[in-house]
């Protein structure tokens, strides 16, 4: 009995001597992203004593509305990590909590240009910025030796590579989907939303594009019918498909025996500019229920340093926000990285107004028509009345 | 038996089976094949052999993932499901089968009622109720808790039916010999309702087993993660791991082949089956 | 029977404590409301005091502030703390400890709103905000950006009283259920001694009433609160004053009694009718007759009990919550507000949602509701015909005893159902994909053309419902494979030689024995069907243009996609009363045709 509580004894004096506080983060990393974020949180809890830090991986699945769920109920994490274009969303449903008070210097010199501003919503800084995340052409260097600069270039080289009867495209990606044709879209001058925030997804340039993501498929006829994310990686590791337009995340997903380089985004041949796909700055995000709101602030500073950043770049294979880490030897001389950050360059940031989430069902059911040969012209004035309609009805 | 069925009979019965059960399979020998031979879900030949065979992706799953602890708590959680459900449905049922009393028949139908308001909607007033009110947020406590109230209006509805058909007669006589309504169900009643049982157990089983939003929902640390939260984690927004995540199904579904395979031999055993074999 | 009249004794005891304890509760409220009622004139010597700092010429940091604080305590000595602030940190403050400590989130954040406001209007103008925050505590921070010397100082004065209060006042409430449980066992016990039933009555009564008056008592007490700091504005001729300082009064202009008025009408009504009903159920003796049914039969609800609390626990909350919502225009921007709030006022019922979702009929229209529901229930039926008929085919095929393997088949037949479905679902799309696929695959070697299975409504619709049967018919066979063991042999002998053709064998004896165990499992497959998500949301992606889409996954796009929770819980509303009627119908026919079979 007396040992007993002599233990209990101890482990009181003990517990209150070293009363850590405990920060809770929730991501949906998976893989290398997973590893490495152990490892910077690792780091972090071994830096200091008095916050403890604590990964928890949520499926992306259910991630959104688990958020939604569990915070204004005070069940949730104090910190997230997610990309920027719920902010909107979350913010007015009180979810988010503005950082403009924990914040005293000014830090947006610290990333990659285009990083920060997606974070701010209505004047107020909701996010730091940890990784960039946009699409970017991938190739398989056993067939094509020289990327495109050009959409001729890479109409011309994919032709050259697609034979349909042995299953043999040039270029696969998910022509369906309305998030990576905004790549055309964006590169033939269109936009979703104007300055005043009312939807223009039917304006010339928006028509022209979708023209062009039609001509890819119908008439030059250089990609596979029903191209789906699951195809595109078939494909590619069957070393089918000579280039595919993907993401970072794809990296995890190629065969160890299928060799790829990237190339940034060709230039539209059309314009003159170049394909400007959507960029989803992926931040760490704070609670509005947290309970401890300045050690959680120091997590977050914490995770967007250099060590933490170098770390999530080279083992987790991200293109981090951080800028200081491109001038990093191993970054620089890195084959992917620095053209992944060229290729943000060539992006712009996702709308993050709650409107946005209204746009996605009308504009994929849209780009799904003009592929299978719609008019994209009428196709797309029908989305725009949706889009109006509905964002009429919820109060917009 | 008395008529005897003549060959073409058999034959064709055969033959509907093995055509039926091809198409069954055919996808999930597609699973077989992505869990053995890579990382592709799709590909572009239909061939079902896998060009090269390796173990790999059930090597990761065991070696990189907690697979085994995921697979201890789905195995803790659909367990403690499928015995607290059985046992309030088999009471409620006998209940509803042989007494008579107030409330009975709007007690059966309410149970109905109940499966049909859309879930979807359901999530949020379930995850106020189960961590604001029963403070059970991030425990297998409280998943057990819905997942036995999930799956016990259609077992109660299935037994209540099975009980219906067992003559009243057999308990009638084992009052007369002095049991009580205990014994009767202890010893009469619940032996005789082996094939009921046997397919509500598995039904609930299966509820707490393959369920994934409410479970991703109510807990968050990956310790407590039950298997479709595990499996889920494989998939990200815009690619999965499809090699492990076939191979994972395929451990999935090793179980439940299992527990069917202990079951059916009461799903075969009949009501009177031994007064009539041989 | 002694021990009955201790019982008694005990109970009144416990009545009357709980009666004290009761008015205690109403007592402080009271209190409360004098309190906030008091803090009136506070903001009227505040800005006396600020006019008078301003007027003063001389202004240094460390001396002047300190001067300000003092004139302040004692034009309001009941001012617990005063406090200076600039950008993030206290530079004075009656605390000395806090003096350059950084200053609360709270009051950061109502300086941003202050700024945007002001910024709306005038930006060099200074503004005043009044703000209530923390909800247990009556925390009112005033702010008075002051203009001395060219120099802005945002000058803070902290009031805290703790204070709580609630709408309904849970306390009260628990002690009155527990009373209520009280008065149940004591029925319980003597259960039919007359006088004492209008003694228990007429204490309940009172109660009640009391209840009554005190939760409508916190609530109106809330809206005091409000009306007193916005009335002060108005009424007491701060706002003048401080116009004449240059001051920026921001007032919520709406009429307040007003407001007092229509929520607690609503409660008044709510609360009475409760009332009413409960004294009803009392004296026309329903409560006693409801104690004699459950002591009746009392083994009976035993055994279900059990079951049906936890049933209801878990369903019947959020069912209601989930009604509620249906009638509420709740989106993104006022989601998660307090429905009680939000139901206090009158002008908010109605059935809008409803109006607009039922109001327009075109079956060429895909994302319009009749042509979803259409399509739902088309989706249905032909899913629930597969399901059955294979499923009982096949469970009639296996049940056969001289079949060699059917345990094999049984085994490799319930594969579908134990696979994880959402992998198998991909697979399945992957299946008809227009040049991969296995479906076309095979067409290609019968001699067919390819057909591209996502682009056109009918093939999309096909591909779901070949997955969603390749699902579902398993569950239907072991359902049906159970439910022909209860078939005793003898009968199928009996028929045998009665001369029955098979035909008739299966109709006559093996239906009518399938049916007890099917019916359930019909109904509920139907529901499940209905309701089915994870296959549509897989497989088709609701596509072509949203023509595969169910009400199940419009609901969810409206609830998640597009934040309408209220559009979205009406939705599942509709759903719900679609399903019953369907219960109503089945259950109507089933117990029709019952006594024909048995």
């Amino acid at each position: 009995m007396k040992k007993f509580l002599f233990i209990m004894l101890f482990t009181l004096i003990f517990s209150i001597l070293f009363a850590q506080i405990e920060i809770v983060l929730w991501h949906s990393y998976r893989g290398g992203e997973k590893a490495a974020l152990k490892k910077v949180v690792k780091n972090f809890n071994e830096s200091q004593q008095e916050i403890k830090l604590k990964a928890l991986m949520t499926p992306f699945d259910a991630f959104p509305d688990k958020i939604t769920a569990a915070i204004p109920l005070g069940k949730g994490p104090d910190l997230f990590i997610f990309a920027h274009d719920r902010i909107g969303g979350w913010v007015e449903a009180d979810i988010l909590e503005s950082l403009d008070f924990y914040l005293e210097e000014d830090i947006s010199g610290q990333f990659v240009d285009g990083a920060y501003e997606p974070m701010i919503y209505k004047e107020s800084l909701y996010g730091l910025p940890m990784s960039l995340k946009s699409i970017i052409l991938f190739y398989n260097p056993n067939i094509i030796k020289t990327p495109p600069q050009t959409t001729d270039e890479m109409i011309a080289l994919a032709k050259e590579h697609t034979n349909e009867e042995n299953n043999e495209y040039g270029l696969v990606y998910e022509n369906a989907n309305y998030y990576y044709n905004a790549c055309w879209m964006q590169g033939f001058g269109g936009r979703v939303f104007d300055e005043n925030d009312n939807p223009i997804v039917n304006s010339e340039e928006c028509v022209r594009s979708f023209q062009f993501a039609q001509d890819l498929y119908l008439k030059e006829k250089i990609l596979p019918p029903e191209v789906s994310n699951v195809l595109v990686t078939t494909l590619f590791n069957e070393q089918k498909a000579a280039m595919v337009i993907t993401g970072p995340w794809f990296r995890g997903e190629i065969a160890e025996d299928v060799p790829y380089e990237i190339e940034i985004l060709p230039i539209i041949s059309e314009v003159g500019n170049r394909a400007t796909p959507f960029m989803s700055s992926e931040g760490v995000m704070m609670s509005t229920k947290s309970e401890h709101k300045d050690e959680a602030f120091e997590v977050m500073k914490y995770l967007i340093s250099d060590k933490p950043a170098l770390i999530m770049a080279l083992e987790g294979k991200q293109p981090v926000a951080n800028k200081n880490v491109y001038d990093n030897p191993d970054v620089a001389n890195d084959k992917y990285l620095p053209k992944f950050k060229e290729q943000i360059e060539y992006s712009k940031p996702m709308p993050s107004i709650p409107q946005m989430t209204f746009v996605w069902s009308p504009a994929s059911t849209a780009i799904q028509a003009v592929i299978n040969g719609k008019d994209p012209k009428a196709v797309l004035d029908k989305a725009q009345d949706t889009i109006i309609k509905n964002l009429k009805a919820a109060g917009f | 038996m008395i008529h005897r069925r003549s060959k073409f009979k058999i034959f064709l019965t055969y033959a509907i089976l093995i055509i039926i059960t091809g198409i069954t399979i055919y996808p999930v020998l597609w699973v077989v094949k992505v869990a053995f031979g890579g990382r592709s879900l799709l590909s572009t030949s239909l061939s079902l052999i896998p060009e090269h065979i390796s173990l790999d992706n059930f090597r990761i799953v065991f070696t990189q993932k907690p697979f085994l602890i995921w697979l201890r708590n789905s195995i803790i959680v659909s367990f403690v499901t499928t015995i607290s459900s059985l046992f309030l449905a088999t009471t409620a049922a006998y209940a509803f089968s042989r007494f008579k009393f107030p409330g009975q028949r709007k007690g059966m139908i309410s149970l109905l009622i109940t499966q049909m308001f859309p879930g979807v909607l359901m999530i949020i007033p379930q995850f106020i109720l189960i961590s604001k009110v029963l403070h059970l947020y991030g425990s297998l406590i409280g998943l057990v808790i819905i997942y036995s109230t999930t799956a016990l209006p259609f077992s109660i509805w299935v037994l209540k039916g099975y009980f219906d058909t067992i003559p009243i007669s057999l308990e009638e006589s084992a009052t007369i010999d002095g049991a009580s309504r205990g014994r009767i169900f202890w010893q009469i009643i619940l032996p005789l309702s082996k094939p009921a049982i046997a397919i509500t157990g598995l039904f609930s089983f299966m509820t707490a087993w393959n369920e994934f939003i409410l479970a991703a929902t109510f807990l968050d640390d990956e310790m407590k993660y039950t298997l479709p939260i595990g499996l889920r984690e494989m998939v990200g927004e815009f690619g999965a791991e499809w090699g492990n995540f076939a191979a994972s199904s395929i451990l999935v579904a090793i179980p439940v082949v299992f527990l069917f395979m202990l079951f059916q031999k009461f799903l075969v055993s009949g009501l009177t089956a031994g007064s009539v074999k041989g | 029977m002694v021990r009955h009249k201790y019982w008694r004794i005990i109970a009144i005891i416990v009545i009357v404590v709980l009666f004290a304890l009761l008015l205690g509760k109403l007592f402080n409220n009271t209190k409360a409301k004098l309190q906030v009622l008091y803090t009136g004139d506070f903001a009227y010597y505040i800005s006396k005091a600020i006019a008078e700092i301003q007027q003063s010429a001389s202004y240094d940091d460390s001396i002047e502030i300190n001067k300000i604080i003092k004139q302040i305590e004692e034009l309001y000595p009941d001012i617990t703390d005063i406090a200076v602030i600039k950008g993030r940190y206290f530079i004075a403050h009656t605390n000395q400890e806090l003096i350059d400590k950084k200053i609360p989130k709270v009051i950061f954040d109502t300086q941003r709103e202050l700024k945007k406001k002001a910024g709306e209007t005038d930006p060099e103008k200074p503004y005043v905000i009044w703000k209530k925050s923390e909800e247990n505590y009556n925390l009112y921070n005033i702010y008075f950006p002051v203009e001395i010397n060219d120099k802005i100082v945002e000058i803070v004065f902290l009031e805290t009283r703790v204070q709580t209060f609630c709408p309904i006042n849970i306390s009260a409430l628990f002690i009155y259920l527990i009373f209520l449980i009280l008065i149940f066992v004591l029925i319980a016990l003597d259960r039919f001694i007359p006088k004492f039933k209008f003694l228990i009555g007429s204490v309940l009564f009172i109660l009640t009433i009391i209840l009554i008056v005190n939760i409508i008592d916190s609530k109106l007490q809330v809206n005091l609160n409000e009306w007193n700091l916005k009335k002060d504005i108005t009424f007491t001729g701060l706002q003048e004053h401080l116009t004449q300082l240059n001051v920026g009064v921001s007032v919520d202009s709406e009429p307040l009694t007003l407001q007092i008025e229509e929520s607690t009408k609503t409660w008044k009504f709510t609360l009475s009718f409760i009332g009413v009903l409960f004294m009803i159920f009392i004296f026309t003796g329903a409560m006693e007759n409801f104690f004699e049914t459950i002591i009746k039969h009392r083994l009976a609800y035993a055994y279900i009990l059990p079951a049906m609390f936890g049933v209801f626990l878990l369903v019947f909350f959020p069912f209601i919550y989930g009604i509620l919502i249906g009638f509420t225009d709740y989106n993104l921007t006022n989601f998660g507000g307090d429905l009680i709030e939000y139901f206090s006022n009158f002008k908010n019922y109605g059935f809008n949602n409803f109006y607009n979702i039922l109001k327009v009929i075109n079956f060429k229209d895909y994302s319009n509701f009749y042509f979803t529901l259409a399509h739902t229930v088309l989706w249905t039926v032909l899913n629930l015909v597969f399901h059955i008929s294979i499923g009982v085919g096949l469970a009639l095929l296996l049940n056969d005893v001289r079949l060699r393997g059917r345990t094999a088949f049984r085994i490799l037949l319930i594969l579908p159902w134990a696979i994880p479905n959402y992998i198998t679902a991909l697979i399945w799309r992957g299946m008809f994909h227009k040049q991969f696929g296995a479906v076309n695959g095979l067409l290609e070697l019968l001699g067919f053309e390819p057909i591209s299975w996502f682009t056109q409504p009918g093939t999309a619709f096909m591909t779901n419902l070949a997955t969603n049967v390749w699902l579902g018919f398993p569950f239907m066979m072991i359902i049906a494979l159970g439910a022909l063991q209860s078939i005793p042999k003898e009968l199928y002998e009996a028929s045998a030689i009665d001369g029955s053709t098979k035909w008739q064998t299966f109709w006559n004896v093996t239906v009518p024995l399938l049916r007890p165990a099917m019916v359930p499992a019909i109904i509920l497959g139907t529901i499940w069907t209905f309701n089915q998500f994870n296959v549509i949301y897989l497989v088709s992606g609701g596509g072509p243009d949203g023509s595969t889409e169910l009400l199940i996954t419009d609901a969810y796009k409206l609830a998640f996609e597009q934040y309408r929770y209220g559009y979205a819980a009406a939705y599942c509303i509709i759903i719900f009363v679609v399903l019953l009627s369907y219960g109503v119908f089945t259950s109507k026919i089933t117990r029709a045709t019952k006594g024909a079979y048995e």
